[in-house]
């Protein structure tokens, strides 16, 4: 598998974000890679589910998924570029995957 | 005084048969909040949820967030948050999933996520009294308004009652009308001799609770005049007795709290499931009390289905849409003629209070009374 991705995390994680709170007035959305969930105020709990969201789009095993505890959107970048079994073409087909 | 100021509701319209459980049955159900559940990453209750907190309703709890605010969340039967419904051997059935997030099956964990998006951060309630949930709390909100000196109270009932698992258990305590049933023609309805019973449903209700000050600005829907909760003699934890002593003290509480007399309610709003005992318990407790009165019952299990913790309240409010409208609607399918239990709509009184009933499985029995401001 290609150690790359064409999809930008940071607008997979917000797009995800957007999922999951789509009427949460309080989110903030991130606009870079180094942004940390510290400084964004996530939740905890959001954080898991996007893990686990972008780990079933990228065919990373829910297991492996569960052991990843991630500071900002670049250590998940890290993560799913290392673990990837899938390389999911667009953040649309991403979201219309999700089954 | 405690008002209503704002509502949405969030009830079913559309009928499904689900043939592929153990007692084939009809629900009223939204099928969009089951879109790609298989996952398990997708959650229902928010699902419900979301549509009454992006109403009128909860646009104006967002945008007034400057008063002292309770939420309380009516979760109804507290698996609600999703041990896995998924059926063994039917998994082309279209509700089976597994949720992955353990935490978001805890409900005060639901419930601080739902203040999150409301923006309310005072304090987060929370309530699991079956299907009396949604009545019980509302002598908690006025406990918060009048006492506990909070400004505003909101109240998101919601649950989710079409799982395998309910199905399963309505159908084989006959208390959800069956295809089978239904194959020998009954038909939903409620203190009849011919028809009865229900089909399960699900929704959600957001109501805004307020004290006068704040209420009388903007424009209140009711006043809730009181509320009780009350158990029964008995010997059977999950049923009731037929001589309908539950619902009874219920109404005979909320009465002496409120100072008013049986001639003073001018409609009852009944739990009205349509099942043996609840028909007999019921009617009982309601004869006893307004036998000598113009009161008239009404009921809507049979129209969007039982929604469990959420009905009282979500039937209460479509009852206040209803009367805007200018009537009381009647049971459907009721084939028995009588001036107190409704075959037919009629036209709205323009006096009198509204009762509203509420029994759950566990020995619990809500009852309340609302004045409507907004009778058409």
């Amino acid at each position: 598998m290609n150690n790359a991705s064409s999809i930008d995390f940071v607008e997979l994680f917000n797009a995800l974000l957007k999922t999951l709170k789509p009427d949460d007035d309080s989110v903030i959305f991130a606009t870079s890679l180094d942004d940390t969930f510290e400084t964004l105020k996530s939740d905890s709990l959001d954080i898991m589910m996007i893990i686990l969201y972008i780990c079933e789009a990228y065919g990373v095993s829910e297991e492996t998924a569960r052991t990843f505890i991630p500071l900002s959107i670049k250590d998940i970048q890290d993560f799913i570029l290392l673990h990837k079994t899938i390389d999911p073409e667009s953040i649309e087909e991403i979201l219309n995957n999700l089954k | 005084m405690t008002y209503l100021t704002k509502y949405s509701v969030a009830a079913p319209k559309e009928r499904k048969t689900f043939t592929h459980v153990k007692y084939p049955q009809h629900v009223y159900w939204f099928p969009e909040v089951f879109d790609k559940i298989k996952s398990g990453l997708f959650y229902i209750p928010q699902r419900l949820a979301d549509k009454v907190i992006k109403s009128d309703a909860g646009k104006y709890v967002k945008e007034s967030p400057h008063h002292k605010t309770c939420l309380i969340v009516a979760a109804g039967n507290s698996y609600m948050g999703g041990q896995s419904p998924r059926p063994e051997n039917i998994d082309n059935c279209e509700i089976s999933y597994t949720y992955k997030f353990f935490p978001l099956t805890i409900i005060q964990i639901f419930a601080a996520r739902i203040a999150q998006s409301l923006g309310i951060t005072d304090l987060i309630l929370t309530d699991s009294s079956a299907c009396a949930s949604s009545i019980k709390v509302l002598r908690d909100v006025q406990v918060m308004l009048e006492y506990e000196k909070y400004d505003r109270v909101v109240v998101l009932a919601v649950e989710n009652g079409i799982t395998r698992y309910m199905l399963d258990f309505f159908g084989e305590t006959k208390t959800t009308l069956t295809l089978k049933d239904e194959e020998q023609g009954i038909k939903p309805s409620a203190f009849d001799s011919i028809n009865h019973g229900f089909y399960l449903g699900h929704g959600a209700v957001l109501a805004v609770f307020e004290k006068e000050d704040l209420a009388e600005k903007n424009n209140p829907e009711a006043i809730l005049q009181t509320a009780c909760t009350v158990a029964e003699v008995s010997t059977n934890s999950a049923g009731q007795t037929k001589d309908g002593q539950g619902y009874q003290k219920s109404i005979e509480r909320c009465l002496n709290q409120s100072n008013l007399t049986p001639n003073d309610i001018s409609i009852i709003k009944s739990h009205g499931t349509g099942t043996t005992t609840n028909n007999t318990a019921e009617r009982t407790a309601i004869l006893n009390v307004f036998k000598d009165t113009k009161t008239v019952v009404t009921g809507y299990k049979q129209k969007i289905g039982h929604t469990l913790g959420v009905s009282g309240l979500l039937e209460t409010c479509l009852l206040f849409d209803d009367l805007k409208n200018g009537f009381v609607p009647g049971f459907e399918n009721r084939t028995e003629k009588d001036n107190i239990f409704l075959s037919e709509p009629i036209s709205s009184p323009n006096t009198g209070s509204i009762l509203t009933l509420a029994s759950g499985m566990g020995n619990i029995f809500s009852a309340a009374i609302f004045k409507s401001l907004k009778v058409g």
